[in-house]
Protein backbone atom coordinates (compact mmCIF):
# COMPACT_ATOMS: atom_id res chain seq x y z
CA UNK A 1 0.00 0.00 0.00
CA UNK A 2 1.21 3.49 -0.78
CA UNK A 3 1.21 6.27 1.73
CA UNK A 4 0.03 9.51 0.12
CA UNK A 5 2.87 11.95 -0.21
CA UNK A 6 1.70 15.33 1.01
CA UNK A 7 4.60 17.27 -0.51
CA UNK A 8 4.21 16.44 -4.18
CA UNK A 9 1.12 18.48 -4.85
CA UNK A 10 2.83 21.82 -4.30
CA UNK A 11 5.10 21.30 -7.33
CA UNK A 12 3.15 23.38 -9.82
CA UNK A 13 4.56 26.78 -8.81
CA UNK A 14 2.45 29.19 -10.82
CA UNK A 15 -0.70 27.42 -9.74
CA UNK A 16 0.32 27.49 -6.10
CA UNK A 17 -1.48 30.74 -5.36
CA UNK A 18 -4.71 29.40 -6.74
CA UNK A 19 -4.44 26.29 -4.55
CA UNK A 20 -5.33 28.36 -1.49
CA UNK A 21 -9.11 28.51 -1.12
CA UNK A 22 -9.98 32.13 -1.88
CA UNK A 23 -12.66 32.38 0.76
CA UNK A 24 -11.02 31.72 4.13
CA UNK A 25 -14.32 31.32 5.96
CA UNK A 26 -15.50 28.56 3.64
CA UNK A 27 -14.87 24.99 4.79
CA UNK A 28 -15.49 23.61 1.30
CA UNK A 29 -12.58 24.19 -1.06
CA UNK A 30 -13.52 26.22 -4.11
CA UNK A 31 -13.31 25.60 -7.83
CA UNK A 32 -9.80 27.06 -8.15
CA UNK A 33 -8.52 24.75 -5.45
CA UNK A 34 -9.87 21.66 -7.23
CA UNK A 35 -8.64 22.94 -10.56
CA UNK A 36 -5.10 23.14 -9.11
CA UNK A 37 -5.39 19.59 -7.74
CA UNK A 38 -6.55 18.37 -11.14
CA UNK A 39 -3.63 20.11 -12.77
CA UNK A 40 -1.23 18.25 -10.48
CA UNK A 41 -2.99 14.98 -11.27
CA UNK A 42 -2.89 15.44 -15.03
CA UNK A 43 0.57 16.98 -15.38
CA UNK A 44 2.57 15.41 -12.52
CA UNK A 45 0.39 12.29 -12.06
CA UNK A 46 0.39 13.32 -8.42
CA UNK A 47 -1.21 10.76 -6.11
CA UNK A 48 -1.43 13.08 -3.11
CA UNK A 49 -3.57 15.54 -5.07
CA UNK A 50 -5.61 12.63 -6.36
CA UNK A 51 -6.26 11.41 -2.82
CA UNK A 52 -7.34 14.91 -1.75
CA UNK A 53 -9.94 14.74 -4.51
CA UNK A 54 -10.83 11.21 -3.45
CA UNK A 55 -11.24 12.08 0.24
CA UNK A 56 -13.68 14.87 -0.58
CA UNK A 57 -15.64 13.41 -3.46
CA UNK A 58 -15.67 9.62 -3.00
CA UNK A 59 -18.01 9.60 0.04
CA UNK A 60 -20.30 12.14 -1.67
CA UNK A 61 -20.50 10.14 -4.88
CA UNK A 62 -21.13 7.04 -2.80
CA UNK A 63 -24.00 8.74 -0.98
CA UNK A 64 -25.39 10.00 -4.28
CA UNK A 65 -25.43 6.49 -5.79
CA UNK A 66 -26.86 4.92 -2.62
CA UNK A 67 -29.68 7.51 -2.73
CA UNK A 68 -30.46 6.38 -6.27
CA UNK A 69 -31.04 2.91 -4.84
CA UNK A 70 -27.73 1.39 -5.93
CA UNK A 71 -26.73 -1.49 -3.59
CA UNK A 72 -23.68 -0.71 -1.46
CA UNK A 73 -21.12 -3.04 -3.11
CA UNK A 74 -22.12 -1.79 -6.58
CA UNK A 75 -22.00 1.83 -5.41
CA UNK A 76 -18.49 1.27 -4.01
CA UNK A 77 -17.37 -0.17 -7.33
CA UNK A 78 -18.87 2.67 -9.33
CA UNK A 79 -17.20 5.25 -7.09
CA UNK A 80 -13.82 3.60 -7.72
CA UNK A 81 -14.63 3.48 -11.43
CA UNK A 82 -15.54 7.19 -11.41
CA UNK A 83 -12.29 8.14 -9.66
CA UNK A 84 -10.24 5.92 -12.00
CA UNK A 85 -11.90 7.72 -14.90
CA UNK A 86 -10.74 10.98 -13.31
CA UNK A 87 -7.18 9.62 -13.03
CA UNK A 88 -7.17 8.50 -16.66
CA UNK A 89 -8.92 11.46 -18.20
CA UNK A 90 -7.63 14.25 -15.95
CA UNK A 91 -6.17 16.06 -18.94
CA UNK A 92 -9.64 16.39 -20.45
CA UNK A 93 -10.97 18.29 -17.46
CA UNK A 94 -11.63 21.91 -18.44
CA UNK A 95 -11.98 24.07 -15.31
CA UNK A 96 -13.21 27.00 -17.39
CA UNK A 97 -16.26 25.00 -18.39
CA UNK A 98 -17.46 23.05 -15.35
CA UNK A 99 -16.50 22.60 -11.73
CA UNK A 100 -14.86 19.35 -10.68
CA UNK A 101 -17.99 18.47 -8.68
CA UNK A 102 -20.05 18.84 -11.85
CA UNK A 103 -17.61 16.78 -13.87
CA UNK A 104 -17.69 13.95 -11.34
CA UNK A 105 -21.47 14.20 -11.02
CA UNK A 106 -21.73 13.61 -14.78
CA UNK A 107 -19.29 10.70 -14.67
CA UNK A 108 -21.17 9.03 -11.78
CA UNK A 109 -24.59 9.63 -13.35
CA UNK A 110 -23.41 8.16 -16.66
CA UNK A 111 -21.98 5.08 -14.90
CA UNK A 112 -25.28 4.69 -13.05
CA UNK A 113 -27.39 4.86 -16.22
CA UNK A 114 -25.00 2.50 -18.03
CA UNK A 115 -24.26 -0.08 -15.31
CA UNK A 116 -27.35 -0.02 -13.12
CA UNK A 117 -30.18 1.03 -15.42
CA UNK A 118 -28.49 -0.81 -18.29
CA UNK A 119 -29.24 1.66 -21.05
CA UNK A 120 -26.52 0.82 -23.57
CA UNK A 121 -27.02 3.89 -25.76
CA UNK A 122 -26.65 6.57 -23.08
CA UNK A 123 -22.87 6.49 -22.70
CA UNK A 124 -21.92 6.81 -26.39
CA UNK A 125 -24.43 9.65 -26.77
CA UNK A 126 -22.96 11.52 -23.80
CA UNK A 127 -19.44 11.01 -25.15
CA UNK A 128 -20.61 12.44 -28.46
CA UNK A 129 -22.10 15.50 -26.74
CA UNK A 130 -18.83 15.94 -24.79
CA UNK A 131 -16.86 15.94 -28.02
CA UNK A 132 -19.18 18.57 -29.49
CA UNK A 133 -18.72 20.71 -26.35
CA UNK A 134 -14.97 20.32 -26.55
CA UNK A 135 -14.91 21.33 -30.20
CA UNK A 136 -17.11 24.28 -29.29
CA UNK A 137 -14.95 25.49 -26.39
CA UNK A 138 -11.82 25.12 -28.56
CA UNK A 139 -13.44 27.56 -30.95
CA UNK A 140 -14.28 30.02 -28.20
CA UNK A 141 -11.60 32.13 -26.55
CA UNK A 142 -10.43 30.42 -23.37
CA UNK A 143 -11.83 32.17 -20.33
CA UNK A 144 -10.04 31.14 -17.14
CA UNK A 145 -11.99 33.79 -15.25
CA UNK A 146 -15.26 32.11 -16.11
CA UNK A 147 -15.24 30.29 -12.76
CA UNK A 148 -18.56 31.16 -11.26
CA UNK A 149 -18.83 31.51 -7.54
CA UNK A 150 -19.89 28.10 -6.24
CA UNK A 151 -20.80 29.79 -2.98
CA UNK A 152 -23.53 31.83 -4.71
CA UNK A 153 -25.09 28.69 -6.16
CA UNK A 154 -24.95 27.00 -2.76
CA UNK A 155 -26.69 29.98 -1.16
CA UNK A 156 -29.31 30.05 -3.91
CA UNK A 157 -30.06 26.36 -3.28
CA UNK A 158 -30.40 27.03 0.44
CA UNK A 159 -32.78 29.92 -0.27
CA UNK A 160 -35.23 27.88 -2.37
CA UNK A 161 -38.71 27.70 -0.85
CA UNK A 162 -39.29 24.29 0.82
CA UNK A 163 -41.49 22.81 -1.93
CA UNK A 164 -39.12 23.84 -4.73
CA UNK A 165 -36.15 22.53 -2.74
CA UNK A 166 -37.92 19.21 -2.27
CA UNK A 167 -38.78 18.86 -5.97
CA UNK A 168 -35.25 19.74 -7.06
CA UNK A 169 -33.79 17.15 -4.68
CA UNK A 170 -36.30 14.46 -5.74
CA UNK A 171 -35.32 15.11 -9.32
CA UNK A 172 -31.51 15.30 -9.01
CA UNK A 173 -30.83 13.13 -5.98
CA UNK A 174 -33.51 10.46 -6.42
CA UNK A 175 -33.71 10.61 -10.23
CA UNK A 176 -37.51 10.70 -10.18
CA UNK A 177 -39.43 11.63 -13.33
CA UNK A 178 -42.00 14.44 -13.33
CA UNK A 179 -44.82 11.87 -13.32
CA UNK A 180 -43.31 9.98 -10.39
CA UNK A 181 -42.94 13.19 -8.40
CA UNK A 182 -46.49 14.19 -9.31
CA UNK A 183 -47.87 10.84 -8.08
CA UNK A 184 -45.76 10.71 -4.95
CA UNK A 185 -46.60 14.22 -3.77
CA UNK A 186 -50.15 14.16 -5.14
CA UNK A 187 -49.36 17.33 -7.05
CA UNK A 188 -50.61 18.11 -10.60
CA UNK A 189 -48.00 17.37 -13.29
CA UNK A 190 -48.19 20.98 -14.50
CA UNK A 191 -47.37 22.29 -11.02
CA UNK A 192 -44.39 19.95 -10.72
CA UNK A 193 -43.02 21.29 -13.98
CA UNK A 194 -43.66 24.96 -13.29
CA UNK A 195 -42.12 24.63 -9.84
CA UNK A 196 -39.00 23.02 -11.33
CA UNK A 197 -38.84 25.78 -13.95
CA UNK A 198 -38.97 28.48 -11.29
CA UNK A 199 -36.25 26.77 -9.25
CA UNK A 200 -34.06 26.42 -12.32
CA UNK A 201 -34.46 30.10 -13.21
CA UNK A 202 -33.42 31.15 -9.69
CA UNK A 203 -30.42 28.83 -9.53
CA UNK A 204 -29.33 29.73 -13.04
CA UNK A 205 -29.53 33.39 -12.08
CA UNK A 206 -27.06 32.77 -9.26
CA UNK A 207 -24.56 31.27 -11.70
CA UNK A 208 -24.94 33.78 -14.48
CA UNK A 209 -25.90 37.11 -12.98
CA UNK A 210 -25.07 38.84 -16.28
CA UNK A 211 -27.89 37.09 -18.17
CA UNK B 1 -29.01 26.70 -38.83
CA UNK B 2 -29.81 27.35 -35.20
CA UNK B 3 -33.01 25.93 -33.73
CA UNK B 4 -35.65 28.42 -32.55
CA UNK B 5 -37.70 26.14 -30.30
CA UNK B 6 -35.91 24.51 -27.41
CA UNK B 7 -36.18 22.01 -24.59
CA UNK B 8 -38.24 23.10 -21.60
CA UNK B 9 -36.24 23.88 -18.43
CA UNK B 10 -38.09 21.12 -16.56
CA UNK B 11 -37.13 18.64 -19.31
CA UNK B 12 -33.47 19.69 -19.17
CA UNK B 13 -33.34 19.29 -15.39
CA UNK B 14 -34.76 15.76 -15.71
CA UNK B 15 -32.31 14.94 -18.48
CA UNK B 16 -29.41 16.05 -16.31
CA UNK B 17 -30.75 14.03 -13.39
CA UNK B 18 -31.09 10.90 -15.54
CA UNK B 19 -34.80 11.07 -14.73
CA UNK B 20 -36.29 11.56 -18.18
CA UNK B 21 -38.18 8.48 -19.50
CA UNK B 22 -35.84 6.94 -22.07
CA UNK B 23 -37.96 7.60 -25.18
CA UNK B 24 -38.06 11.32 -24.31
CA UNK B 25 -34.32 11.25 -23.54
CA UNK B 26 -33.60 9.99 -27.08
CA UNK B 27 -35.38 12.99 -28.63
CA UNK B 28 -33.77 15.38 -26.11
CA UNK B 29 -30.33 13.97 -27.03
CA UNK B 30 -31.05 14.43 -30.74
CA UNK B 31 -31.87 18.10 -30.14
CA UNK B 32 -28.86 18.61 -27.84
CA UNK B 33 -26.60 17.35 -30.65
CA UNK B 34 -27.77 20.21 -32.81
CA UNK B 35 -28.25 22.97 -30.24
CA UNK B 36 -25.32 24.67 -28.49
CA UNK B 37 -27.68 26.83 -26.46
CA UNK B 38 -29.44 23.83 -24.91
CA UNK B 39 -26.07 22.18 -24.22
CA UNK B 40 -25.05 25.30 -22.30
CA UNK B 41 -28.30 25.21 -20.34
CA UNK B 42 -27.76 21.51 -19.68
CA UNK B 43 -24.39 22.40 -18.20
CA UNK B 44 -26.16 24.78 -15.81
CA UNK B 45 -28.43 21.92 -14.75
CA UNK B 46 -25.39 19.66 -14.31
CA UNK B 47 -23.75 22.33 -12.12
CA UNK B 48 -26.84 22.24 -9.89
CA UNK B 49 -26.67 18.43 -9.74
CA UNK B 50 -22.96 18.61 -8.95
CA UNK B 51 -23.56 21.07 -6.15
CA UNK B 52 -26.41 19.02 -4.64
CA UNK B 53 -24.17 15.95 -4.77
CA UNK B 54 -21.44 17.88 -2.92
CA UNK B 55 -23.79 19.36 -0.33
CA UNK B 56 -24.68 15.95 1.10
CA UNK B 57 -23.43 15.24 4.61
CA UNK B 58 -20.93 12.38 4.61
CA UNK B 59 -18.23 10.74 6.70
CA UNK B 60 -14.57 10.66 5.73
CA UNK B 61 -13.58 7.55 3.79
CA UNK B 62 -12.24 4.58 5.74
CA UNK B 63 -8.54 3.66 5.59
CA UNK B 64 -9.65 0.41 4.01
CA UNK B 65 -11.42 2.22 1.16
CA UNK B 66 -8.47 4.60 0.65
CA UNK B 67 -6.05 1.66 0.52
CA UNK B 68 -8.26 -0.09 -2.03
CA UNK B 69 -8.32 3.01 -4.22
CA UNK B 70 -4.55 3.45 -4.01
CA UNK B 71 -3.94 -0.16 -4.96
CA UNK B 72 -6.16 0.28 -8.03
CA UNK B 73 -4.13 3.35 -8.92
CA UNK B 74 -0.95 1.33 -8.48
CA UNK B 75 -2.08 -0.97 -11.31
CA UNK B 76 -2.64 1.94 -13.68
CA UNK B 77 0.00 2.79 -16.29
CA UNK B 78 2.27 5.53 -14.93
CA UNK B 79 2.22 7.72 -17.98
CA UNK B 80 -0.81 9.84 -18.62
CA UNK B 81 -3.16 8.41 -21.17
CA UNK B 82 -2.72 9.96 -24.56
CA UNK B 83 -5.69 12.18 -25.16
CA UNK B 84 -6.92 11.76 -28.69
CA UNK B 85 -7.50 14.93 -30.64
CA UNK B 86 -11.10 15.98 -30.90
CA UNK B 87 -12.73 14.54 -33.97
CA UNK B 88 -13.42 17.12 -36.56
CA UNK B 89 -17.12 17.71 -36.67
CA UNK B 90 -18.11 16.89 -40.21
CA UNK B 91 -20.30 19.30 -42.10
CA UNK B 92 -23.70 17.80 -41.63
CA UNK B 93 -24.88 15.36 -44.26
CA UNK B 94 -28.58 16.20 -44.73
CA UNK B 95 -29.34 12.49 -45.14
CA UNK B 96 -27.78 11.58 -41.79
CA UNK B 97 -30.12 11.25 -38.81
CA UNK B 98 -28.92 12.61 -35.43
CA UNK B 99 -26.68 9.95 -33.86
CA UNK B 100 -29.00 9.54 -30.86
CA UNK B 101 -31.51 8.02 -33.30
CA UNK B 102 -29.11 5.55 -34.96
CA UNK B 103 -29.70 2.69 -32.50
CA UNK B 104 -33.43 2.89 -33.19
CA UNK B 105 -33.78 3.89 -36.83
CA UNK B 106 -30.36 3.51 -38.49
CA UNK B 107 -28.47 6.52 -39.78
CA UNK B 108 -29.88 7.28 -43.21
CA UNK B 109 -33.06 9.24 -43.78
CA UNK B 110 -33.32 7.89 -47.36
CA UNK B 111 -33.03 4.26 -46.19
CA UNK B 112 -36.00 4.50 -43.81
CA UNK B 113 -38.78 2.02 -44.50
CA UNK B 114 -42.00 3.89 -43.90
CA UNK B 115 -45.38 2.33 -43.24
CA UNK B 116 -48.46 4.17 -44.28
CA UNK B 117 -50.92 4.52 -41.39
CA UNK B 118 -53.35 7.07 -42.84
CA UNK B 119 -53.67 9.14 -46.04
CA UNK B 120 -50.60 11.38 -46.15
CA UNK B 121 -49.16 9.97 -42.94
CA UNK B 122 -46.37 7.41 -42.60
CA UNK B 123 -44.74 6.13 -39.49
CA UNK B 124 -41.95 3.94 -38.10
CA UNK B 125 -42.23 2.73 -34.51
CA UNK B 126 -39.06 2.04 -32.54
CA UNK B 127 -39.21 -1.46 -31.15
CA UNK B 128 -37.83 -2.62 -27.82
CA UNK B 129 -37.73 0.80 -26.22
CA UNK B 130 -38.76 0.82 -22.60
CA UNK B 131 -39.99 3.95 -20.87
CA UNK B 132 -42.42 5.37 -23.41
CA UNK B 133 -43.00 5.26 -27.18
CA UNK B 134 -40.62 6.51 -29.84
CA UNK B 135 -41.57 6.96 -33.50
CA UNK B 136 -40.68 8.68 -36.73
CA UNK B 137 -43.49 10.41 -38.59
CA UNK B 138 -43.64 11.59 -42.18
CA UNK B 139 -46.54 13.86 -42.94
CA UNK B 140 -47.36 15.05 -46.45
CA UNK B 141 -46.74 18.73 -47.21
CA UNK B 142 -49.67 21.06 -46.66
CA UNK B 143 -51.57 18.72 -44.30
CA UNK B 144 -53.70 20.05 -41.51
CA UNK B 145 -53.86 17.85 -38.44
CA UNK B 146 -56.97 17.95 -36.26
CA UNK B 147 -56.96 20.14 -33.15
CA UNK B 148 -55.71 18.03 -30.28
CA UNK B 149 -54.11 18.09 -26.87
CA UNK B 150 -51.67 15.64 -25.34
CA UNK B 151 -51.86 13.15 -22.56
CA UNK B 152 -48.70 13.05 -20.44
CA UNK B 153 -45.49 14.46 -21.86
CA UNK B 154 -44.54 14.55 -25.48
CA UNK B 155 -41.37 15.67 -27.18
CA UNK B 156 -41.17 16.11 -30.97
CA UNK B 157 -38.19 17.19 -33.03
CA UNK B 158 -38.38 18.23 -36.67
CA UNK B 159 -35.82 16.49 -38.87
CA UNK B 160 -36.93 17.78 -42.26
CA UNK B 161 -39.68 19.99 -43.61
CA UNK B 162 -41.68 22.16 -41.23
CA UNK B 163 -45.02 22.83 -39.62
CA UNK B 164 -46.83 25.77 -38.06
CA UNK B 165 -49.16 25.92 -35.11
CA UNK B 166 -50.18 28.57 -32.58
CA UNK B 167 -46.80 28.10 -30.85
CA UNK B 168 -44.99 29.20 -33.99
CA UNK B 169 -43.05 27.85 -36.95
CA UNK B 170 -41.17 24.60 -36.36
CA UNK B 171 -38.32 23.76 -38.73
CA UNK B 172 -35.40 21.29 -38.72
CA UNK B 173 -33.77 21.04 -35.28
CA UNK B 174 -36.71 22.63 -33.45
CA UNK B 175 -38.39 20.74 -30.63
CA UNK B 176 -41.97 20.98 -29.42
CA UNK B 177 -41.86 20.15 -25.72
CA UNK B 178 -45.52 19.73 -24.82
CA UNK B 179 -47.58 18.51 -21.92
CA UNK B 180 -51.26 17.78 -21.43
CA UNK B 181 -52.18 21.42 -21.18
CA UNK B 182 -51.28 22.38 -24.74
CA UNK B 183 -53.97 22.32 -27.40
CA UNK B 184 -52.63 22.67 -30.92
CA UNK B 185 -53.29 22.08 -34.59
CA UNK B 186 -50.13 21.67 -36.67
CA UNK B 187 -50.23 22.48 -40.39
CA UNK B 188 -47.29 21.13 -42.38
CA UNK B 189 -45.54 23.52 -44.74
CA UNK B 190 -45.88 23.15 -48.51
CA UNK B 191 -42.99 21.65 -50.52
CA UNK B 192 -41.41 18.71 -48.73
CA UNK B 193 -42.95 16.24 -46.27
CA UNK B 194 -42.51 17.04 -42.61
CA UNK B 195 -40.36 14.35 -40.99
CA UNK B 196 -40.13 14.34 -37.24
CA UNK B 197 -39.21 12.10 -34.34
CA UNK B 198 -41.74 11.99 -31.52
CA UNK B 199 -41.58 10.46 -28.07
CA UNK B 200 -44.20 10.12 -25.40
CA UNK B 201 -43.93 8.83 -21.86
CA UNK B 202 -47.35 7.21 -22.07
CA UNK B 203 -46.74 3.56 -21.24
CA UNK B 204 -49.08 1.92 -23.78
CA UNK B 205 -48.60 1.54 -27.51
CA UNK B 206 -51.09 3.49 -29.59
CA UNK B 207 -51.97 5.73 -26.69
CA UNK B 208 -50.00 8.71 -28.01
CA UNK B 209 -51.57 11.79 -29.52
CA UNK B 210 -50.98 10.45 -32.97
CA UNK B 211 -53.35 7.50 -32.67
CA UNK B 212 -55.93 9.47 -30.71
CA UNK B 213 -55.77 12.27 -33.21
CA UNK B 214 -56.27 10.16 -36.25
CA UNK B 215 -58.54 7.57 -34.72
CA UNK B 216 -61.79 9.48 -35.24
CA UNK B 217 -60.76 10.53 -38.74
CA UNK B 218 -59.30 7.41 -40.17
CA UNK B 219 -60.70 4.80 -37.85
CA UNK B 220 -57.54 2.90 -36.91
Amino acid sequence: MMVPDQTVAEVAPFRAKRAVPSSASSTVPDAQYWSAQMDAVSVQRDRASFMRIYDHFAPRLQRYLRNLGVPEPVADELVQEALLTLWRKAAMFDPGRASLGTWLYRVARNLYIDHVRKEPHWLPIQEGLDRLDQAESDRRVSQPESFFDQELLKQAIDRLPPVQAKLVRMCFLESKSHSEISRELDMPLGSVKSSLRRSFAKLQGSMRPAR
Amino acid sequence: MKPNHHLDDATLISYSAGALPSALAVVASAHLERCTMCRDRLLDADQIGGMLMQQQRVDTPSEFARAAMLSLLHDEPTTAQVVLPVEVVEPRDPDCLPSALHPWFGNSMRALRWRRVAPGVQRILASDITGGDLMLLRIAPGSKLPLHSHRGNELTMILDGAYDDMLGHFGPGDVADLDGETLHQPVTSPGVPCICVAATDAPLKFSGWFARTLQPLFGF
